[in-house]
């Protein structure tokens, strides 16, 4: 735990002097800012707010995270041959980069959220909420990827097909089967196949909170009940943490018995 | 003081390690040496626990080094490419590998960092470093433990003629005082001037291992770089001759 302590410490300090992170807080805050300032509607705001917090915040989380452990390569071997367990190195890694991604998040969009009070906390709380667990996911997709692809420039190309193939290509999909089946009673199908995908998952959780929810249609009214029982609350959480947790658990074992 | 004991180590359907079985005695400085992909680094890293040997076992003064980690306490390391995190000090990259020994005293490496010269740089970013200074912080990273053992990967490459100087006083000088070391280098005309022990790999098998003098006694040529080179044109012949392993 010690040693788990101090290489989240100094990796802190390492990553928060990036440029790269300074620029994504900055950028955050503006942006967050513009948004509220040019929009009067609270259900509008968050979401624009969500587009960022599902689709620009993983493809930072994953690229950036990715990057930073590809680049500490030669210090993790280094580090390696302290008297230190692999394990402590390891979550050491995931928490020094998950830290600061959850701190711009709140830095850079929480703040310039809660000083406006245009939305409501509670619902404020929620895409902050939905946000850090979403950047988790793809903190933990980024050290698997980089740890399952020894070669930098593959390993980003897969990162990158990965964030494209959960925030873009699934939703083609799930458009596609919708239109191509529309005479069918497909909103069961739909509930499920959202429930698999986590960015389509904190989307809908946000989306069945709004005002705007009523005018979701058939679709809509279904997943909202579902997702206000307390089943569809245990099983949204459950897979959440699944993402997060399951390549996390496979990066894991493959830290432990990699070569470096 | 470290023996393998018929480790062997694939990549795919590479061998880097074949059966090999190695001792290194208290306070002999040995040189590991071989054409590039003979297993130099993967027997360095078996060693070190950074490769997971697939065959054999090593033990660090009796002990297995697969079940305990406090073995590298006593192990101080020089990799042959080193990288530090770009947005950290020079000071806080020594303060975090010495924290991680649980050593809370900066001064500890003082006399190091003076040797190689490195004060004005203590609170620079390690982005703005040159190759060798950031070499230079290997080496003090590497000696600043008083260890048992020194394993030094290529250690005198990117140093300016100074640094190498200075490295190899401080290597006779802590072998002087009972350290051990392995070090792996391509520049056989240094590791003569320093090395007691020759260990010739290739294929990843072991294919000399006997004292740096006797080796250049056996093949009679004159320095260990002509041995060598006469070793690798009549490998076979000479080591069969000789009596080496094959």
């Amino acid at each position: 735990m010690d040693t788990t302590y101090k290489i989240v410490k100094f990796q802190i300090q390492n990553v928060f002097r990036s440029l790269w992170l300074i620029v994504y807080a900055i950028g955050l805050f503006l942006t967050t800012t513009l948004i509220i300032y040019f929009t009067n509607d609270s259900s509008k705001v968050a979401i624009s707010l969500l587009s960022i917090v599902l689709i620009l915040n993983p493809l930072i989380s994953i690229f950036f995270g990715g990057i930073y452990v590809y680049n500490s390569r030669e210090f993790i071997e280094l580090v390696l041959t302290q008297p230190i367990e692999r394990s402590s190195l390891f979550f050491g890694l995931f928490l020094g980069l998950l830290v600061p991604f959850v701190l711009v998040s709140i830095v850079g969009m929480g703040v310039p959220l809660f000083l406006s009070s245009i939305v409501d906390i509670p619902l404020s709380l929620n895409i902050l909420a939905m946000g850090i667990l979403v950047q988790s996911i793809f903190v933990s997709l980024g050290i698997f990827v980089t740890v399952s692809f020894p070669d930098k420039p593959l390993g980003l190309g897969i990162a990158f097909l990965v964030w494209l193939g959960l925030c873009w290509i699934y939703d083609g999909i799930i458009l596609f089967i919708s239109f191509a089946f529309q005479d069918y009673p497909l909103e069961k199908f739909l509930l499920f196949l959202t429930i698999l995908n986590p960015i389509d998952l904190a989307r809908i959780t946000i989306l069945t909170k709004l005002d705007t929810a009523a005018m979701l249609g058939v679709t809509g009214a279904i997943f909202k009940a579902f997702l206000e029982g307390s089943l569809g609350n245990f099983i949204a959480f459950f897979m959440i943490s699944l993402w997060i947790f399951l390549p996390l658990i496979f990066s894991y074992r493959k830290f432990i018995k990699k070569d470096f | 003081m470290i023996d393998l004991k018929n480790v062997s180590k694939n990549y795919g359907k590479i061998r880097a390690l074949n059966d090999v079985t190695l001792s290194f005695e208290r306070n002999k400085i040995t040189a590991i040496v071989g054409p590039n992909g003979s297993g130099k680094t993967t027997l360095i890293k078996s060693i070190l626990g950074l490769v997971k040997i697939d065959k054999g076992e090593i033990f660090f003064d009796g002990l297995n080094t697969s079940k305990s980690i406090d073995y590298r306490n006593r192990i101080g390391y020089m990799p042959q490419i080193a990288r530090y995190p770009e947005n950290l000090r020079v000071k806080e990259v020594i303060e975090l590998i010495m924290s991680l020994r649980n050593i809370d005293d900066f001064n500890a490496p003082k006399d190091l960092i003076s040797l190689f010269k490195l004060q004005p740089y203590l609170d620079k970013f390690i982005r703005n470093l040159s190759g060798g200074t950031v070499q230079k912080i290997s080496a003090v990273i590497a000696m600043m433990f008083n260890s048992d053992v020194y394993i030094l990967d290529e250690p005198t490459a990117g140093l300016d003629p100074i640094a190498v100087v200075e490295l190899k006083n401080l290597i006779r000088e802590r072998s002087n005082q009972g350290s051990t070391f392995l070090i792996v280098s391509h520049l056989l005309s240094e590791i003569e001037t320093y090395a007691e022990r020759l260990v010739f790999m290739l294929n990843g098998k072991i294919l000399i291992d006997d004292g740096i003098q006797s080796f250049i006694q056996i093949t009679g040529k004159e320095n260990l770089e002509q041995s060598i080179i006469y070793l690798l044109k009549e490998q076979n012949y000479f080591l069969e001759y000789n009596g080496y392993n094959l």
